[in-house]
């Protein structure tokens, strides 16, 4: 198998945390892929809160083009923002227990001869309301992804939330 | 062993580049396969094109739908000689950046036509960047055995584009992995590295760090050595059981550490920096650890400079702006002065030994930055040091703030016109 658990907050049992901080991370692997099941205590309903920052780098561009069930939209943060905001999740107002998915993959996190170019899909379906996205993100940064830091800014990840980092390899450990 | 996502082969572009990437001979043993590309290429807003055993006949037909930032726009394409894939690049095309891709072709080995589906962005720092979802179809029931991805624009991938195919499979573990061998465990002042020795075809899917002392859940890896804890500093542990082998059937620890009990303890060095030639230098200390809690540099050196006062300075993650403020308190036998500067482009105030001070003198400072991986924290910097000059000297005490609440991964400690020969220069965590 070439993918590997890192790291992971498990299950979130209350919605204390406004941050989730992955530090340390192995230099090994090839790829890195954040996996969030989540939802913020946000009172905006579509809450694009849920911000990633690679190795505490403050100076991000983003694009994301999406869906919400009635019409597309396309969106850009602008240049040098703080945080590269993710695919939409849930927030407090959203129907009760429904959690959106998160998955970010970043491609060759140690090679440093390449900008870290961030691609994000998410969404999620609330019975009746929703939206469904695909995320872009630039980090002007050629140094190695040592740490990420996912943020909900001015709330907290619900409990139920989580979040997993994975490693990805290009090659096999056990030659299996 | 678990054969989930099982990696095939990767190709990365060299020097001069490559007009296209041809994976041959592919194996027919799995369900499906992704392949994920790290690319770019020479022409503004490329795209990826797919193509399965060299059929260039026009078998081919595409769907995607594509934002650039201002405006999402979808269409389609039938009977043509390609599949469409996401964006590589975009009108700026900046230099190291590339773009970000997967593609998924499901029942591959099948007898129906192949359907693809891809996502990909080509992110760039510009107004206009492209987020793209494609989907695709060979309407061919051969199996596929090789593909070639190339330019839309018929470009060159360029140097360090890497493409890696996958094959997803439904197989299963079918046995509890093999227990790997301890090797030497390393204090890391409060947590243990621990170098561990794989079994042959062991069946682990993963590898899990673990003690019934540390605090925290395994932490996981892929290849040795993991790092285990935190634990509390200044005790004996017996390494038992330490590294596990796991896959979905079970967890098999390994046996006990052949080097017996290990003690944590507070301090452990990270790196030195010694200039044993002539000539001034600095001290670059890069990719800091962050399982430790503290940071302290011990600093024992002169300047180069023959300015009076002058200073060690230092910066923290390459930030060189205005971004820093700092006060000193020094008395050099007689009276006592005080002074700081806010903003600024470093943390100064610890003055040294300067060139024409009394041979062979040095000046010492501990330096002490507190919570250096604390997302809630501005980084503060604590400094007591000075130096005596048998007649003369001064006794230090300097704080500064980092006004950022990144952490701390890289140190730069500077003297005007460098250190001296043999100044030393070392970095500590603490536990």
């Amino acid at each position: 198998m070439s993918m590997f658990p890192i790291a992971t907050t498990g299950t979130i049992p209350v919605s204390t945390f406004g941050q989730v901080f992955f530090s340390g991370i192995p230099q090994t692997f090839t790829h890195l892929q954040l996996r969030v099941y989540g939802r913020t205590t946000s009172a905006v309903a579509n809450s694009q809160t849920a911000g990633l920052q690679l190795s505490g780098s403050t100076s991000y561009d983003g694009h994301g083009v999406g869906g919400n069930g009635t019409a597309v939209f396309a969106t850009r943060q602008g240049f040098f923002n703080a945080w590269f905001d993710q695919p939409y999740i849930p927030g407090a107002s959203s129907t009760a227990n429904v959690f959106g998915i998160q998955i970010i993959d970043i491609l060759d996190y140690t090679n440093t001869n390449k900008n870290k170019v961030i691609r994000g899909l998410g969404g999620y379906d609330a019975n009746g309301s929703g939206v469904v996205s695909i995320n872009s993100g630039f980090s002007i940064n050629t140094a190695a992804v040592t740490t990420i830091t996912v943020n909900v800014s001015g709330a907290f990840f619900a409990a139920g939330s989580r979040v997993d980092l994975y490693g990805i390899s290009t090659s096999n450990p056990t030659g299996a | 062993m678990s054969v989930f996502l099982q990696p095939i082969y990767t190709q990365t572009v060299g020097a001069g580049g490559a007009a296209s990437i041809t994976f041959n001979n592919i194996p027919q043993g799995f369900t499906d396969l992704k392949i994920v590309v790290s690319g770019k290429t020479g022409f503004a807003n490329d795209s990826y094109i797919l193509r399965f055993n060299n059929d260039t006949t026009n078998d081919y037909s595409w769907t995607r739908v594509y934002g650039t930032g201002s405006g999402a726009t979808s269409d389609r394409t039938t009977n043509v000689n390609y599949i469409i894939g996401p964006s590589i690049t975009t009108g700026a095309n900046p230099a190291s950046t590339f773009g970000n891709a997967e593609f998924y072709i499901s029942s591959y080995a099948g007898g129906n036509f192949k359907q693809v589906f891809a996502n990909g962005v080509s992110e760039a720092n510009t107004t206009a960047a492209y987020q793209m979802l494609n989907s695709g179809i060979w309407n061919d029931t051969s199996p596929i055995t090789s593909l070639t991805l190339s330019s839309f624009y018929s470009s060159t991938f360029a140097q360090y584009s890497t493409f890696t195919l996958y094959g997803l499979s439904n197989v299963y573990d079918t046995r509890v992995p093999l227990a790997p061998t301890l090797g030497t465990v390393t204090d890391l002042a409060g947590f243990f590295s621990v170098a561990f020795t794989p079994a042959a075809n062991d069946g682990a899917d993963t590898y899990w760090g673990y003690s019934p002392a540390a605090i925290t859940s395994p932490t996981y890896g892929a290849t040795s050595p993991i790092v285990v804890g935190p634990f509390e500093s200044q005790f004996n542990y017996n390494a038992t059981n330490w590294v596990a082998a796991v896959n979905s059937l079970g967890v098999t620890p390994s046996a006990t550490v052949s080097s017996g009990n290990v003690t944590s303890n507070n301090y452990a060095s990270i790196a030195t920096v010694t200039n044993s030639s002539a000539g001034g230098f600095n001290a670059l200390f890069t990719n800091i650890p962050q399982y430790y809690t503290h940071l302290q540099i011990r600093l024992i050196g002169r300047a180069s400079s023959a300015s009076a006062g002058a200073p060690v300075y230092i910066q923290m993650n390459g930030d060189t702006g205005n971004n820093y403020s700092w006060h000193y308190m020094i008395g050099n036998g007689s009276s006592v002065t005080a002074g700081g500067l806010s903003p600024y482009g470093d943390i100064e105030g610890m003055g040294m030994v300067i060139s024409g001070n009394l041979a062979n003198a040095q000046c010492v400072y501990l330096i002490d930055i507190a919570d250096y991986t604390n997302l809630n924290k501005m980084k503060a910097l604590k400094a007591t040091g000075g130096y005596d000059l048998n007649g003369s000297g001064y006794v230090n005490v300097t704080d500064g703030i980092y006004n950022n609440y990144a952490p701390i991964t890289t140190l730069n400690v500077q003297a005007y016109a460098g250190f001296t020969q043999y100044s030393h220069i070392a970095l500590y965590g603490i536990g």
